[in-house]
């Protein structure tokens, strides 16, 4: 008794897809993961030049994602005006009772004229 | 001393002094119309009357001071429970402005960590962008491979047995022959 085995390729389009993405996964492996611009990386110690150029070349390509995908980026809208003006007037009275306790303090005191010494004169 | 006590002092003794010198002249008119200005007798009633009224003067005097001291005393005290009252609200004053001032930092807070979460999201999207192109990618090549797939088949087949060979080599050989003539 052979063994036969029959096999059933599928169309060769459908095929060269199939390793184009296994080519693309594979290589995809090999870059190195970078999430900064290329100023903000610099060569580690024990860092090979080859390893370091590729972090380099990984992030150009990240700046030039990130500059691709701008108008997609998230954004925060800024505190309006009315926002800024609230938090500065609650900042701004923060202590404001201080010169009112400063003189009620020297109208109880100075003011009645009752201190320790003018009751002893 | 205040004084506003000073000058009710003041007052107060003026016109003692006033009704007393007022006194002193009634006396000695009276000692005139009696004969009896500057004699022995008069001279005793006048000293009497100084007497008395020195011992008057002190006395109110003395009971004016003492109600002064006496009002110093209770305003004193009513100053020291003030003063007290004042002490015990600036804790809950000074509490005041610690939540506004907590109140004001954590809505900016907030404001600045929403700002740096859309940072964060912006870097990841550019970061994974080609590992999430290339999913994308996976996932519509499964696809199409779904729709045409490979198909791998086994068998087993027996094998020849000799005559089956044999004839087969027979035939094969025939045939070359058959060619060559």
């Amino acid at each position: 008794m052979a063994l036969q085995e029959t096999r059933t390729r599928p169309a060769q389009f459908i095929e060269d897809i199939g390793v184009d993405l296994a080519k693309n996964l594979v290589a995809s492996t090999g870059v190195p993961t970078v999430s900064v611009g290329l100023s903000a990386i610099s060569q580690r110690p024990g860092e090979s030049a080859a390893d370091f150029a590729a972090r380099q070349t990984a992030a150009r390509a990240f700046e030039t994602r990130q500059q691709s995908l701008a108008g997609l980026a998230p954004r925060v809208a800024p505190q309006d005006q009315l926002q800024k003006d609230a938090a500065a007037l609650a900042a701004s009275g923060v202590g404001a009772y201080k010169p009112y306790v400063a003189g009620a303090e020297q109208l109880m005191g100075a003011g009645a004229g009752t201190g320790a010494g003018s009751i002893s004169e | 001393m205040s004084p506003y006590q000073q000058q009710v002092i003041d007052v107060s003794l003026q016109e003692f002094d006033r009704n007393a010198a007022m006194n002193r002249q009634k006396m000695r008119d009276q000692a005139v119309r009696a004969g009896a200005f500057g004699g022995g007798r008069d001279q005793v009633l006048q000293s009497e009357y100084e007497r008395g009224s020195d011992r008057d003067r002190l006395l109110l005097q003395s009971g004016l001071l003492q109600q002064g001291f006496q009002q110093a005393q209770q305003a004193r005290g009513q100053d020291f429970e003030r003063q007290r009252g004042l002490a015990s609200m600036v804790p809950g004053l000074q509490r005041q402005d610690i939540q506004t001032l907590g109140s004001v930092g954590a809505v900016q807070q907030a404001q600045e960590q929403a700002k740096l979460d859309a940072q964060r999201e912006a870097a990841r999207q550019a970061t994974f962008l080609p590992q999430e192109n290339l999913s994308r990618y996976a996932g519509q090549v499964a696809g199409l491979m779904g729709g045409y797939p490979g198909q791998t088949q086994q068998s087993f087949v027996p094998n020849p047995s000799p005559l089956q060979t044999a004839l087969g080599a027979g035939s094969a050989i025939a045939g070359i022959f058959g060619a060559l003539k």
